[in-house]
């Protein structure tokens, strides 16, 4: 970590249904002193529809955005998981001359790949040291719940270790928060499905959040907005398809930190939940 | 003339598919020197072979050629052909017309016959200017040495043995046996593995021709065939093998336990043990490691971890009996000392170092030292002074009373103890607890004349007369002056004359506010009791908090009793009223760059200066001996005060008189003092026995800081356990009176902090063994030797350990208590294993009901793991599965399989027997991940045949790991400058056609060192490499192959530059009797590499049957 000012990519959960994490990571960022300069004209990075339709169409969205980036001259800091993974993947592959050329051609511009994407999560973690936490979150238990796609696959995201990773629960640490050790952190949650296969996100998530439950956790951390929408959106269908009581608040990593960094429930938006958090932060002091 | 016979074969269609065999012999015969030419379907049968050599007879051939295969196929063959033909066997050369071209060309026929041609008229060219070789004899030594005492190379060392040779068998481990010891029962036989292997194991110890080296290593292979020089490194067991009866005293008493390696870490042995009952040889073994930091780094060396480990254990008057063993005062030590061991205490790095100094007072406090008895002194007769009975002399007077010796010590002041007693103040070392302590050493016969002031009486010349050896341990007493403008006032008390003045119970008058000059212990000691004696104190260091020298828990606790501690600021006149202490002016401070002491200088800050108002200083700067007695012999001083003497044997300029502690070092810590003395006593020992004093000083001892890894590793395995603190009186409390601060540990405090040891050394010399062994077999002082062995043949057999599946981290080995590896598994099946044969779960242990077992944890995977199948597992999942139920029936097991390899005699019965008799169901699919639910393991996996995932409750997971070739198989064939792969195995000479030989004659492989192979195969090979051993064993001498370097003497300019190039040493110095030095090839070490006639620069390096001249005539045979 050699600098501060970063280009910012929200992609489109985070100016709308993920407007908590959006919000969240501006404050905080701007708490550590981390500049987020939104990139001009961002296209969507294509998410699962475009890599599950069309190659060319799958890198040329993001290869938009890293066009831009480039041109900005930052590093590029992304909130969502999926739009992280995707713009690692166009990076990766760009890395190949003859696609370069063609999706220079179909953006119509010149640009080299030589954007750095970043995670938010990375860019926490890497100034936890130096973070003023002065609202501890002292006694809460944490799943930190990384989902697949921040690092899978591992040659090109080559993000922490992809069985068992660390970030999110050393950052917890350095929150004073207690990281859970639980072994469900990069379990599908069933991302894309909720519409078109509901059974099968209902089974994933239900299992994740026993597993969550029986450990005690009193929330999970998230870095994704579909897991957020997944786990908190379809925590009643749950309880009605598998007869469990599960009600466990998922929060955003940023919210967390925001918290112990000394912001309110209210700059955080942490009333924008489905399944309300408050009444377990209040439970430990915290809010 | 030569006249060369050309023979082409078309070896089936292999050649004559590709190549146009007329074309070629067309050309052969236009070729030079060519005098027959002819084509063969296949030369090297018995026909094709009786034609060449008729060929050779009837046309008075002298050089032949044969366009073939590979020289490595024939080369050899046609080699004796030709012999049998009458001819030199190195007449002949090889044109490779199949490997080097007709298998690789085969889509360009033309181009194909034209290299063919080109190949040939090469090899004519060559063959053209060979010359007839002869092979040398030599001799070999009839003895094989066998490394790895598994099953492959017990079997090799048998059958050589019983061929009637001598075999040396070495193995690492402490007993012979290697895997095959730990399983249970074998494949599929179901013998219980300990009691086929057993009687071998016996076998091998027992034969008079075998010598059984165990705990030993392969260091140095010199030689070649029959004539190898081996090195052989014996480690110490600190057991003799001879007296050991293994009744197992010993290993009751140790105190210290780690994992046990031979249960795979699942059962925990101690720092001596055996093995495993059965172990061979039957004798226990000393586990030590490096010597612990904490012992390294104390002045005195004491055993720092064994008392620890009895104070853990509850032994605490064998713990003080320990710490006696090096340490003449531990009461004192045990309060005063600087403790250097804590700083390089290992578990510093964890949380905090241990409390050792603090848990050998708790050790000293324990015991009553009046009880202690007085040992029985053999007498010398000889008499030795000793001036100065502080910790360094009263440490060298015990230990000459020891060794025999009369000792008389005079102390100046009236009471013995030195600094110790008139420096350190009462509340840290309380007086009867120190007086203890010297009246035993009085006990010894030592004796002790106080107000005896040496110098005036009696006079050192006297002493001289008196005693056969003196030794000055006076000390430093003297305090350094302040020098500044007005110190001789009435109120300037130095802080030593005060501490003495208070410490005899003299009179110390001191006013009520009192400037204490300085920042070492002396300083805080005087500062400390001008508190307790009612003044308010204020301390004038003149550098900062950092740079105080004094204990960091000793200005703490003066901070804590109210005194002031004035940083950055120094006196720079004593302001007087009528001859009496008013003030003090000050200056303030800054700290500059550093000076000698690696501190940063003080620097006065101009116009700074003020005022202290005070009634007394007392100035600690520092202290100096007093030397002044010592002119009476002319002993010499150093410029700094101090007694010169000779570093290693600390004797001064007049002989029979010695120098130590702070006389000669100048002020330094008890402890010091102490090592100092003791050193002392060594010397004067010596030189009363008439033996030479030592003359090498010991290296300053420094403990390693660990590596970041290491460091990262302990944190990893220890959970943080903070430093237990020791109770204080409260400082309100303790400034009214001199009683002890510190309160000490109580028991269970002192078992609760010595647990926090980290066993550095794992045995921890405590010496409970010693003291336990009946038969006297404990050697502690024992060491490593190397032993050096003539030996004609190698058999290596170093077998396979299992890989480690923390890779995979899916399966959470390491994280989850019940998930465990195969060899585990076959531990906890053992009736000798940690659960004595009853499968339990390491997490709860219970039985388990639902087994899983995963296979091809680490094999058969490029990715992750190693690319090949690891043979054995899928026949030890059957097995392991069969013996579960066997154990428990109402077992049910479930294996995940890619195949299921089974193709041995008997495997694939044995492995249908463990599905229709034992009801084991085999899954076909991977395992994605293992979680914990509850008490369960959840396995998530696939069952590929319906094509469905699958998600099994397990009690227990076993993971069926790699195998792979054991710790330093890679550096033990570099040793041997033998083969080996990308996977560290062993290369075979040819994987079909030579299974146990090597490309290097008279080495020989058995076992999985090459391959993972299981029993049979290995048993299998063990006797295969000990026929190879026989055969070449039955030989009276070997020859030699001739094809190696040779030096023209008379071109060679004595460079030797080929001797720093040759890989094998082969090339030696010889001076001729002219003069010149020049290079000679040793014929037997060449291997024909060819690296000397490339470095060569005058051309008088050539290989033999590969000259220069050979080369250039095949270059230059393709221009024609």
């Amino acid at each position: 970590m050699s600098t501060n000012a970063y280009a910012y990519y929200p992609g489109c959960t985070l100016h709308s249904t993920a407007k908590e994490y959006d919000v969240s990571a501006r404050a905080v960022c701007e708490k550590l002193g981390v500049g987020l300069e939104e990139l001009k004209d961002w296209t969507c990075c294509g998410a699962s529809s475009a890599h599950t339709t069309n190659e060319m169409l799958a890198i040329t969205l993001p290869a938009r955005d890293l066009r831009t980036a480039e041109k900005m001259g930052k590093p590029l800091a992304v909130a969502c998981a999926m739009c992280f993974n995707r713009l690692k993947v166009t990076e990766h592959e760009l890395a190949d001359k003859a696609k370069l050329d063609a999706v220079k051609a179909l953006v119509g511009e010149d640009f080299s790949n030589t954007a750095e994407v970043v995670h938010l999560l990375q860019i926490l973690y890497e100034r936890r040291k130096t973070m003023v936490v002065s609202k501890p979150l002292k006694g809460l238990k944490v799943a930190s719940y990384y989902g697949c796609m921040l690092v899978r696959p591992y040659e090109i995201t080559k993000f922490d270790d992809p069985e068992n990773p660390q970030m999110m629960d050393k950052l917890m640490v350095t929150l004073g928060a207690q990281p859970l050790d639980w072994d469900f952190k990069t379990a599908c949650c069933g991302a894309s499905l909720p519409l078109t296969r509901r059974d099968i996100v209902l089974k994933l998530s239900h299992r994740l959040l026993v597993q969550a439950q029986q450990l005690g956790a009193d929330c999970l951390a998230v870095a994704c907005p579909m897991c957020q929408f997944n786990l908190d959106a379809y925590q009643e269908a749950i309880n009605q398809e598998f007869g469990s009581k599960i009600k466990i608040p998922i929060l955003y990593f940023t919210q967390l930190a925001g918290l112990a960094m000394g912001l309110s429930p209210h700059q955080l938006h942490l009333d924008k939940h489905i399944v309300d958090p408050m009444p377990a932060l209040k439970n430990k002091g915290l809010a | 003339m030569a006249r060369v016979g050309v023979f082409i074969c078309y070896c089936g269609a292999n050649i004559g598919g590709t190549i146009n065999i007329d074309k070629v012999l067309e050309a052969a015969k236009k070729m030079p020197m060519v005098a027959f030419v002819d084509a063969n379907k296949y030369t090297c049968s018995e026909p094709g072979q009786l034609s060449v050599r008729d060929a050779i007879v009837k046309n008075r051939l002298n050089r032949v050629v044969i366009g073939n295969c590979s020289p490595r196929m024939h080369e050899n063959t046609f080699r004796k052909t030709v012999a049998q033909a009458g001819l030199n066997p190195y007449l002949l050369e090889i044109a490779n017309l199949r490997e080097h071209c007709s298998w690789v060309h085969g889509n360009n026929k033309d181009s194909a016959t034209d290299k063919a041609i080109e190949l040939v008229r090469m090899a004519v060219a060559k063959v053209g200017r060979d010359e007839a070789l002869f092979p040398k004899r030599f001799g070999l030594t009839k003895r094989a040495l066998v490394i790895g005492g598994g099953i492959a190379g017990i079997q090799a060392a048998l059958d050589i043995a019983n061929s009637g040779h001598e075999v040396v068998l070495v193995e690492r481990e402490p007993t012979v046996g290697g895997r095959m010891a730990q399983l249970d029962k074998t494949f599929p036989t179901l013998d219980c593995s300990a009691c086929i292997l057993t009687p071998k194991m016996v076998d091998v110890a027992q034969h008079p021709k075998i010598t059984l080296l165990t705990c030993a290593e392969v260091e140095e292979v010199k030689g070649f065939v029959g004539n190898f020089e081996v090195k052989i490194k014996q480690k110490a067991r600190y057991v003799d093998l001879k007296k050991c009866t293994a009744c197992g005293d010993c290993t009751k008493g140790c105190p210290v336990e780690v994992p046990s390696e031979f249960n795979m870490e699942l059962g925990k042995r101690k720092a001596i043990y055996i093995p495993f009952p059965q172990a061979v040889p039957n004798k226990f073994v000393i586990d030590k490691r490096e010597t612990p930091p904490c012992k390294t780094t104390c002045p005195i060396h004491m055993d720092v971890q064994g008392y620890l480990a009895l104070i853990a254990n509850g032994k605490f008057k064998e713990a003080y009996e320990l710490i006696r063993r090096t340490n003449t005062l531990p009461s004192v030590l045990g309060r005063v000392c600087y403790h250097p061991c804590e700083q390089a205490c290992k578990r510093g790095y964890v949380d905090q170092p241990l409390s050792i100094c603090s848990l050998k007072r708790f050790a000293s406090d324990q015991y009553d030292i009046d009880s202690l008895p007085v040992p029985e002194i053999t007498k010398t007769g000889k008499r030795v002074a000793v001036i100065g009975a502080g910790p360094a002399g009263l440490t060298a007077a015990h230990d000459l009373a020891l060794a025999g010796h009369q000792v008389t010590i005079f102390e100046a002041l009236p009471e013995p103890g030195g600094m110790v007693r008139v420096g350190i103040p009462e509340y840290r070392m309380p007086r009867d607890i120190l007086s203890k302590d010297i009246q035993y050493i009085q006990k010894l016969g030592v004796e002790i004349i106080t107000n005896a002031r040496v110098g005036e009486k009696p006079k050192l010349v006297e002493l001289q007369k008196l005693f056969d050896a003196i030794l000055m341990a006076s000390g430093a007493h003297n305090s350094l002056k302040l020098n500044v403008p007005g110190e001789e006032s009435e109120g300037v008390f130095h802080g030593v004359d005060f501490l003495r003045a208070v410490n005899l119970g003299q009179k110390a008058d001191i006013g009520q506010r009192v400037a204490v000059i300085g920042g070492g212990n002396t300083a805080i000691d005087a500062a400390r009791v001008a508190r307790r004696l009612g003044s308010t104190v204020t301390i004038v260091y003149r550098r900062g908090r950092d740079e105080m020298p004094a204990n960091e828990t000793e200005i703490l606790a003066a901070e804590e009793e109210g005194i002031e501690i004035m940083l950055l600021a120094a006196p720079t006149k004593v302001i007087a009223e009528g001859g009496k202490v008013k003030a003090i002016e000050c200056v303030r401070m800054k700290l500059g760059t550093p000076d000698a002491s690696g501190r940063p200088r003080p620097e006065p800050i101009a116009g700074s200066e003020f005022k202290l108002d005070v009634d007394t200083v007392i100035p600690a700067l520092g202290q100096a001996p007093n030397l002044v007695f010592a002119k009476d012999l002319n002993v010499a001083v150093s410029g700094k005060g101090t007694v010169k003497v000779d570093e290693a044997s600390l004797a001064t300029n007049i002989q029979g008189v010695f120098a130590c502690g702070d006389a000669v070092t100048g002020p330094l810590m008890v402890v010091d003092a102490m090592a100092s003395g003791r050193k002392a006593a060594g010397s004067i020992d010596a030189y009363l026995k008439g033996e030479p004093l030592p003359t090498t000083a010991e290296p300053k001892a420094e403990a390693k800081k660990p590596s970041e890894e290491e460091i990262e590793a302990l944190k990893e395995e220890y959970p943080e356990m903070p430093r237990l603190k020791m109770a204080e009186m409260p400082a309100e409390k303790r400034i009214k009176s001199f009683a002890e601060v510190e309160l000490g540990f109580t028991p269970e405090q002192a078992q609760e902090e010595a647990k926090r040891c980290l066993a550095c050394g794992v045995c921890s010399e405590c010496r409970e063994c010693e003291r336990l062994c009946q038969a006297g077999a404990i050697d502690h002082s024992m060491k490593d030797e190397v032993l050096t062995y003539q030996i004609g043949s190698i058999v290596v057999a170093t077998g396979y350990k299992t890989s480690d599946p923390k890779a995979y981290g899916e399966f959470g080995y390491g994280r989850l208590p019940d998930v465990v590896t195969g060899l585990q598994l076959e531990r906890l099946l053992s009736a000798s294993g940690p659960t004595s044969g009853e499968v339990l779960r390491p997490s709860d242990g219970k039985h388990p009901h639902t087994v899983v077992f995963i296979s091809c944890v680490g094999s058969r995977d490029e990715l992750k793991g190693h690319a090949y199948c690891s043979k054995f597992c899928c026949m030890y999942m059957a097995k392991q599965a069969i013996m579960l139920k066997e154990h428990d029936p109402h077992v049910q097991c479930y294996i995940f399989y890619i195949d299921i390899r089974a193709g041995g005699k008997d495997f694939d019965e044995f492995s249908r027997r463990a599905q229709q008799e034992y009801g084991t169901l085999w899954l076909r699919g991977r395992v994605s991940k293992l979680y914990q639910d509850g008490d369960k393991v959840m396995v998530c996996g696939e069952d590929s045949l319906i094509g469905r995932p699958v998600e099994i409750a397990a009690d227990l997971v076993v993971l069926a790991t790699a195998a792979e070739p054991n710790e330093g198989a890679a550096h033990l064939a570099q040793t041997l400058k033998v083969s080996y792969d990308t996977n560290n195995f062993f290369i075979e000479a040819h994987p079909k056609l030579r299974p146990v030989e090597t490309q290097t004659d008279g080495i020989f492989l058995a076992g999985s060192c090459v391959g993972p192979r299981d029993i049979p195969e290995s048993v299998a090979q063990g006797g295969a490499a000990a026929a190879k051993v026989a055969a070449l064993f039955s030989q009276e001498f070997l020859t030699s192959d001739p094809m190696v370097s040779s030096i023209d003497q008379a071109k060679c300019s004595g460079c030797l530059l080929c001797q720093d190039v040759c890989p094998f040493s082969a090339i030696e110095s010889q001076k001729l009797r002219d003069g010149r030095t020049v290079s000679v090839t040793n014929e037997s070490l060449c291997k024909g590499c060819g690296l000397c006639v490339a470095a060569c620069r005058f051309g008088a390096a050539n290989l033999r049957g590969f000259t220069q001249q050979q080369l250039l005539a095949e270059v230059v045979s393709l221009w024609q």
